[in-house]
Formats: structure tokens, C-alpha cells, sequence
């Protein structure tokens, strides 16, 4: 009846991260709101979506969980385009895992960039917090000065196990979100091409049109 | 379950024997797992009785039983054991030293709780709720305890049982209440006839009733089955010894959401009751299928009396006795994980071959069941089925068994060349018992001494994988038992497996989805072995190019797969093209790990028997099957929707086996010419050295132009598609 101006974004996330350190479990705590010891090893890339009413607009969270193991990522380039925003997740039990998370929002940004030339909104998520903190705690890494110098807009300790922090993390990621797209609304200049925000025009990069 | 397990370490440990004995043991191990295969049993004892007269006080939601003493409770280890009830109701009925004067509260549905209450103050004792109730139970007629009734509970976890036994001063009291129970478990209030109801372990969920009746129907000599008599006050069948019978059993569901019956699978009879499952025997299926009005499932067997299983059934019984006999039917119903089995027990007369029905009372005896579904059991349509789930059936018809067995002896007498008929034999499955030796023979590994050896060495040297490999196991195939213990052997023989191959084969080394298929394996045979079939894929069927050159191979049967589907699926393709859906976005994990890690064992291995027949590029029959089956649902789809419905729904239809086979049926069916594949292959080669050669000058372009999109050169595979396609404006 009434016109509806209800706004919907539609948002690719990445989750990445080293092996086994717990992307699918976060995942399913997020979205199904269970969790289990028992995952499969994902292979290649699984997706998931979350519904969230934000300020009386929806939002919609193609959450795209991909393999872990280095070899793959060779294929994450097919995988990175067109996302919005990234989790990189390291389990706060095995530094080597901590190790990678620079490699990995290396491997984000120099693949991936938005329109306005930014890098995507990026969380960092120390999970396995259930299972104690010797990383964070015994070689004396100061997480915020991290952050900032390897330019994540937040890090959180998480458990999907005991479902910590995984709601504040998302929602950190989606309002870092919105604000990079109103920023690049604001600065759009008429010849450059802003990435789809409407569902409805499907993914493809309208730049690539224009290059032809 | 045990038997399972041996059953399942012979099938492991058989290597390549001679073929009939082989081929005797594939039956043994066949008559042997027919009946010990069997999940978990709904286990629904019911006899047919009268119903009692209304209970004495109706509350609104409870009914409410005065003059009773509460005896106290003990523990039990089988909480549905009548034999540990009755012996708990008579320790409790001799050393109980203050019965407590109680009222008792049972509720009317499925919701409430059963609640004790002291008469005395009135305060309440104890409650539980109705769903973990487990089992309720009467004292033996004629003994001391026949006042008793007790009802066995789970309250405070899934493994601790305990027993509460009451006893009444008015004795008639005992067949109401233990009536109330069975009124509580189900929702629908239609009277019916059951003495006690157990419910397998009791969810917080839904109650499904149903309404069994059986039928046994008896030849007249001149080929027609009409219904035998029924004694009107017993209920009990009278049956004519030596004259061939039929077994009709209807189901129909009663209320609650319907759930759908897909198949029976087996129906069984065995003389006696509570028969344990190797007693049963299975029945020749006549028909199966809904009734004409469509609303209940009825399946017919045969019953050949002069079988020796049915002895028991044929010899004629004694006067004014009756014997019991217990019929059970499996069912496949879409919404249960697990199949369902339905057990009837009833009591039967049998006469002289010759007598003659002076009674026709034919009114079939008709049972109401309630079957609780647990959460796990029904269709939780957000959730994945587990990597490695599903029972395979071990069943083969003989005739099938015969086939294999003369195919396997020309092969052994020569094992250079494939006996004739032989593929279309593994396409319609090869029988599980014989998977192990013909997957073997399939890959060529009948003379592998030296690969066999190597392995021994193999598995002592240090892996640089190891942690990853470690960090895999756990996460291959755990709804499996063989591999779900962290230290079990499964667990230990797929790591060894594993880390073998990441020593053998350097370059590629362990990679992500090899340890589901060597896991397919090792459900079927030793390591050693398991590991040379495993090397055989990899090298002689070239999945190992697919993990080669950051995948190029793989991205190559991607744009093959795209291709194929353009022509023979072009309004899928379209719509796909719409939505921006990739075939990598689905069919990764499909073609490297060869469609092992989510789809039910049956066609896991299905899918393993046709691809060592017939070579790798049965991937892509198998996807375009999976594509062309779905593709309503697809088409429907919008992005999200159509990767939901690849990981969650598409799995799922295939629980069923009979889905499964068909699926196989399809990709059989499905041409895809090699040619065809040639000139793919070609047309993306041209593409990606085009695209190859424009690489270096867009990441020029990438770092002068901050706002060009880094993935335009990652585009390829949507430019080289449109490029292709005329219908498609570039």
C-alpha cells in the first residue's frame, strides 16, 4: 500500500584464514546459530547468508567461507571480487595461525580493491577464545597497534564455540561497511563507476563494461 | 552393531581371493548384514486391547489419579527393558518401608509433565515432562506386583535412567493410568488400542501418529488371496497351515504435518514377540505404494508358511492356545534421516491345511502407533547432512550376484582385458560386498607388489604436511563411526593414507579433499591397498592435474562444464549467466574431491564404481545429471537460493537410494562427447593465452589506475563466456 523505501544492501564478506581455525564454525554460530566439533574441511568455497534489520533497512550477508589450506589460494582470487568486507580469522592457540593473518590481508588487498581505491572494511577475529589466549597474551602483541598497521578496522576474541563476540564482530564489519560506501557515494565523480549495491542488477562490475 | 563392524572389517580386509569364494562370501556377508544393518528402531510394541472406561478425575489438562503409593525409584541400564521393570517393581514392591501416599498427574498431551504430589500437604515431589518418559510398565498378572505399574524416565540426561514404581490400592486402577500414558503421547484423540507405548529416545518435538493395520490374506487354492478370519474377542488371526499367505500392512498417517513415505525397503516376519532383528526374516515384496484414495501406504509381501524360518507359524496349535508372530515393515519416509521401522506383534491360530472358517469376521486389526521424531531424525531444511553419512545396503538380489560372479571369473582368467558386459553391470552399482576386489581389478592394482611395499616405507618417512593433514582428519567423513573416534583406526589409517601420498607425490604433495576420497576407500579395504587404488586416480584417471598449475585444469573442466550445460541445459545456463553464478562457486568441491565429501555413502560410491570404470570425465555426466535433475528448482533460484539448494537441499534428495540410483541412471544416460571436450579444452586455451597475454599490461595499468577494479583480469571466465555467446551483449 504504502511505497516502500525500505533500502536493502546486499554485501559479499569474506571469511579467510589459515586451516582449521574455525571459519565454518563461526559461520553456523552466526547464521544457524549452532555449533558443532564435527565440521567437514570445506573444499574450494561454501556460502552462507544472514539477514540483518539495520536501522530499518535490510541487510543481506553473502558470507563467503573459503578453504583454508594455501594451496587454494591460488584460487581466491575468483573468490575475492566484488566483496565488501572481510573477517580473517586466526586461532588464538596456534601462532603460526597468527602468523598468517598478515599473508592473508596482504593477499586481500593486493587483489582486491574498491572503487574509490580503498581496501575492503577488514575484521580481525582471534578465535578459539574458550580455549585461552597465550597469543595474545605471551608475545606481547599489542592488538590495536596491529590493527592499525596492518590496517584492520577492528579485531575481536571470539568463540563460535561459546558464542562470544561473533554478533559485535559482524556488526563492527557492517557498519565500517556502510560508512565506505556512503563515502564513496559521497565522492563519486560522474565517470567513475560505483560498485552494485542493488540486488537487483545482479554482481557484475559495470567498470569492466566501460573498459571494453 | 557389532555384527556390523565384523561385517565391515571382512569387507576391509578381503583382498583379491578367488572368485567363488569371493563371491560366497560377498552372500554370507549379504544373509548375515540383511538383518543386523538395521538403525535405530522405532521400537513400537503394540498389541491390540481394549480400550478402559473413562479414568477417574478429568482435569482440564490432566488426569488425576488419588489412592496410589509412590514406592520410590531405582536405576535401570535399559530403560525399555520390561524384564528390568518387572524386576524393579518387585524389589521396590517388597523392600519400599514408607509408601508415600501420592496423587498422580498424568497430562493429557504431548506437552505436560507428569507430576507426583504428596496427598498428605499437597506439595509436589517430582514432575517430568511427558517426552522423557520413556517407558511404562505393568506388573505381571497374578503375581504380587500386579497393583504395580512403573514408568521409566531420562530426565536429568540421555544416560541415566531411573525407575519409579507405584502401586494402587484399587488394582483396575493400574490399566487407566498406564491408558492416560499412551493418551499423552499422542495428540490426536481418536481412541485407540494400545496397552504401552515406548518412544525411542524422546525429543522435544513432534508427534506423529499413525494407524497401522494388518492384513493376512490366504490363497484359496485357486490363486486368490482373500483376508483370513479374525477371533472377535481375541483379536487373533487364524491361519491354515501350509497354504501360501500374503502380508498386508497399511500405513496411514494420522495427524501432524504428513510426512512422506518414499519406499519400504523390507518387510520381515518371524514367529514370536519381541524377536530380536537376526530372527527376522525377510518377505518377497509384492507391491508397495498408496492406496487408491491416496491417503495410506500399503505394502504387500509374500509368506511362503513352509519355510523353515516360519516353522514356528505352520505347525498347528494347540486348543484354546495362540501363538505370537511380530511383522515388521522398514520405511523410507523423505522428512527421517534414518529409516523407520514399523513392528507389529499379534497373536495367530494356526489350523489343519484343510479347515474350514466358520466365522468371517474380517475386520482388519488396526493399531495406532506414535511415533515421536527426534530433531536430529526429521528435516531441518537449514541444515547440512553430515560429510559421510548414510547407510549403504550390503542387500544384492542373487540373480545380480551371479552375474558378477561369472564376470569376475573370465576376468581373472584374464586381467589384461575387461570381461565383456562388464560396464553396464557397474553402472547399475557394483554390489557393495564386491567393491573392494572390483575396484582394485577397475584401477589395475592387481599386480602392485612394489607400490604395496613402497607404502611400508612410505609411511615411516616425515611429512611437511603433517599439520595440515592432522588438522583434516577429524573433519573427513564424521558422521561416520569408522571415522568419527579421534583415536579410533579409521582416523589413524586415513592419516597414515594421507601423509603417504603427501611423501609420494611431491609436487602436489597433501591437498584439501583427497582424504574424503581416500576415505571412500579405506570404508572398503586396507590401507596398502587403498593407497595404491588412491595413487591410480590421482596419476593413471588425472585427478592429479586438476590440483596442478594453480588449478588450471580444474578451471578448465570448469569452462568445459559451462560449455556443456550451454547446450544441453541452455535455459539453466541463462539463468545461471543472470545471476552471476560460476561453476567454481558450485563444482569445486564436486570434481576435486570427486563429489565425496557431501553426498550420502550410496552414491558416494556409486559415483567412485563408475568413475574407475569409466574414467574421469564421468564428472561431468555426474554434474550435468545433478544440474539437469534440479533444474526447477535452480530456475526458481536466485544467487543465494540456488548456492543454499547446492549445499544443503541437493544432498539431501539423495539419502534416499533409490533417488540415488536413478541419478546414476541419468548420468549413464547423458552424452558428452569427447570431441565435444577436445574443442572446449581448445577454445579455453585460446582464451587463457589471450588472456595471458593481456595480463601483463592490465596489472601495469592496475598500479597507475588506483580505480580500476583489481579483478577485472579475473574476469576471464565471464568475458570468455560472453565472448562465446551471441546471446549475450558485451
Amino acid at each position: 500500500m504504502q511505497n516502500n523505501h525500505h533500502k536493502e544492501h546486499l554485501y559479499k564478506i569474506l571469511v579467510i584464514g589459515d586451516l582449521g581455525v574455525g571459519k565454518t564454525s563461526i559461520i553456523k554460530r552466526y547464521v544457524h546459530h549452532n555449533f558443532s566439533p564435527n565440521y567437514r574441511a570445506t573444499i574450494g568455497v561454501d556460502f552462507a547468508l544472514k539477514v540483518l534489520n539495520w536501522d530499518q533497512e535490510t541487510v543481506r550477508l553473502q558470507l563467503w567461507d573459503i578453504a583454508g589450506q594455501e594451496r587454494f589460494g591460488n584460487m581466491t582470487r575468483v573468490y575475492y571480487r566484488e566483496a565488501m568486507g572481510a573477517f580473517i580469522v586466526f586461532d588464538v592457540t596456534r601462532p603460526a595461525s597468527f602468523e598468517a593473518v598478515t599473508k592473508w590481508k596482504e593477499d586481500l588487498d593486493s587483489k582486491l580493491t574498491l572503487a574509490n581505491g580503498k581496501h575492503v572494511a577488514t575484521v580481525l577475529l582471534a578465535n578459539k577464545c574458550d580455549q585461552g589466549r597465550d597469543v595474545l597474551t605471551n608475545n606481547g602483541i599489542k592488538m590495536e597497534q596491529f590493527c592499525q598497521e596492518n590496517g584492520f578496522v577492528g579485531w575481536y576474541e571470539t568463540s563460535a564455540k561459546e558464542n562470544i563476540n561473533i554478533d559485535e564482530a559482524a556488526n563492527c564489519l557492517v557498519k565500517h561497511i556502510m560508512a565506505s560506501e556512503n563515502d564513496m557515494l559521497q565522492s563519486e565523480v560522474p565517470d567513475t563507476v560505483t560498485p552494485q549495491l542493488e540486488k537487483d542488477k545482479g554482481g557484475t562490475c559495470s567498470s569492466c563494461f566501460r573498459s571494453q | 552393531d557389532r555384527l556390523v563392524k565384523a561385517a565391515q572389517q571382512t569387507c576391509r580386509n578381503s583382498t583379491i581371493l578367488v572368485v567363488d569364494i569371493m563371491y560366497r562370501k560377498a552372500l554370507a556377508n549379504i544373509s548375515k548384514i540383511k538383518v543386523t544393518h538395521f538403525f535405530s528402531t522405532f521400537c513400537l510394541f503394540t498389541e491390540a486391547c481394549q480400550a478402559p472406561s473413562s479414568p477417574i478425575v478429568l482435569e482440564e489438562d490432566s488426569v488425576q489419579f488419588n489412592k496410589l503409593s509412590y514406592l520410590g525409584c531405582t536405576w535401570v541400564k535399559a530403560p525399555r527393558s520390561e524384564a528390568e521393570a518387572q524386576r524393579a517393581m518387585a524389589t521396590l514392591r517388597a523392600e519400599s518401608a514408607i509408601p508415600i501416599p501420592i496423587t498422580l498427574h498424568v497430562p493429557c498431551g504431548p506437552d505436560g509433565s507428569v507430576r507426583i504430589v504428596d496427598q498428605a500437604t499437597g506439595t509436589e515431589i517430582a514432575s517430568f515432562p511427558i517426552y522423557k518418559v520413556l517407558f511404562c510398565a505393568r506388573g505381571r498378572e497374578g503375581s504380587v506386583e500386579s497393583d504395580c505399574f512403573s514408568f521409566t524416565e531420562s530426565y536429568r540426561s540421555s544416560e541415566d535412567f531411573q525407575i519409579h514404581v507405584f502401586s494402587c490400592h484399587i488394582k483396575e486402577a493400574v490399566s487407566r493410568i498406564l491408558y492416560s500414558f499412551s493418551t499423552a503421547f499422542r495428540r490426536s484423540s481418536r481412541p485407540s488400542d494400545i496397552r504401552d507405548t515406548a518412544l525411542s529416545s524422546p525429543p522435544d518435538s513432534d508427534l506423529y501418529t499413525f494407524t497401522v493395520s494388518l492384513e493376512i490374506k490366504e490363497d484359496d487354492g485357486k490363486g486368490n488371496y482373500s483376508p483370513v478370519p479374525k477371533d472377535r474377542d481375541k483379536f487373533y488371526f487364524k491361519l491354515r497351515q501350509s497354504v501360501q499367505k500374503k502380508v498386508v500392512v497399511s500405513v496411514q498417517q494420522m495427524c501432524n504435518k504428513e510426512l512422506g513415505i518414499e519406499r519400504c525397503f523390507g518387510m520381515l516376519l518371524s514367529p514370536g514377540q519381541k524377536v530380536c532383528n537376526s530372527d527376522m526374516h525377510l518377505l518377497d515384496m509384492e507391491s508397495m505404494g498408496k492406496s487408491s484414495d491416496g491417503k495410506a501406504y500399503v505394502i504387500t509381501g509374500t509368506w511362503n508358511p513352509n519355510m523353515a524360518a516360519f516353522q514356528l507359524l505352520n505347525e498347528e496349535t494347540p486348543k484354546d492356545k495362540q501363538v505370537y508372530m511380530t511383522v515388521a515393515v522398514d520405511l523410507v519416509v523423505t522428512e527421517v534421516v534414518e529409516p523407520v521401522r514399523f513392528l507389529l506383534e499379534t497373536l495367530v491360530r494356526v489350523l489343519q491345511p484343510l479347515h474350514h472358517y466358520h466365522t468371517t469376521y474380517n475386520v482388519p486389526i488396526f493399531l495406532c502407533l506414535n511415533v515421536c521424531l527426534n530433531h536430529s531424525w526429521t528435516d531441518n531444511s537449514d541444515s547440512e547432512i553430515s560429510s559421510g553419512t548414510g547407510d549403504v545396503s550390503k542387500d544384492c538380489p542373487e540373480k545380480i550376484l551371479e552375474s558378477w560372479g561369472g564376470i569376475l571369473t573370465r576376468w581373472h582368467g584374464n586381467l589384461s582385458t575387461r570381461p565383456k558386459g562388464l560396464s553396464s553391470l557397474v553402472h547399475s552399482g557394483i554390489p557393495e560386498a564386491l567393491r573392494a576386489e572390483v575396484w582394485q581389478l577397475l584401477a589395475g592394482c592387481h599386480d602392485n607388489r612394489d607400490l604395496l611395499e613402497h607404502y611400508r616405507i612410505l609411511i615411516t618417512k616425515d611429512s611437511a604436511q603433517e599439520s595440515v593433514i592432522t588438522r583434516d582428519i577429524h573433519r573427513t567423513f564424521p558422521a561416520h563411526d569408522y571415522f568419527k573416534d579421534s583415536d579410533g583406526d579409521g582416523q589413524d589409517s586415513l592419516y597414515k593414507i594421507c601423509k603417504a601420498y603427501s611423501v609420494y607425490d611431491e609436487e602436489i604433495g597433501y591437498c584439501q579433499g583427497q582424504s574424503f576420497l581416500a576415505a571412500v576407500l579405506l570404508l572398503h579395504m586396507p590401507e596398502e591397498q587403498a593407497f595404491c587404488v588412491l595413487v591410480k586416480i590421482m596419476y593413471e584417471y588425472g585427478l592429479r592435474a586438476l590440483y596442478k598449475n594453480n588449478f588450471e585444469d580444474l578451471h578448465c573442466k570448469f569452462y568445459q562444464l559451462e560449455r556443456l550445460m550451454q547446450e544441453q541445459l541452455p535455459d539453466l545456463w541463462s539463468h545461471f549467466q543472470e545471476l552471476n553464478l560460476e561453476a567454481h562457486m558450485y563444482a569445486s568441491q564436486w570434481f576435486l574431491t570427486l563429489f565425496t565429501a557431501k553426498f550420502p555413502l550410496c552414491m558416494v560410491f556409486h559415483i567412485t564404481d563408475l568413475l574407475l570404470c569409466e574414467g574421469l570425465n564421468i564428472i561431468f555426466n555426474v554434474a550435468l545429471a545433478l544440474l539437469k535433475t534440479s533444474k526447477e528448482d535452480l530456475l526458481q533460484a536466485d544467487f543465494e537460493g540456488a548456492l543454499k539448494f547446492f549445499r544443503v537441499q541437493l544432498p539431501k534428495r539423495y539419502r534416499a537410494a533409490e533417488n540415488a540410483r536413478r541419478l546414476m541412471e541419468q548420468a549413464c544416460n547423458i552424452k558428452v562427447p569427447t570431441k565435444k571436450l577436445k574443442k572446449f579444452e581448445k577454445e579455453y586455451q585460446t582464451l587463457r593465452e589471450s588472456q595471458l597475454q593481456q595480463e601483463d599490461p592490465i596489472d601495469r595499468y592496475q598500479v597507475g589506475q588506483p580505480h580500476t577494479h583489481s579483478h577485472t583480469h579475473t574476469h576471464f571466465f565471464r568475458f570468455y563466456l560472453k565472448s562465446l555467446s551471441d546471446s549475450v551483449q558485451c
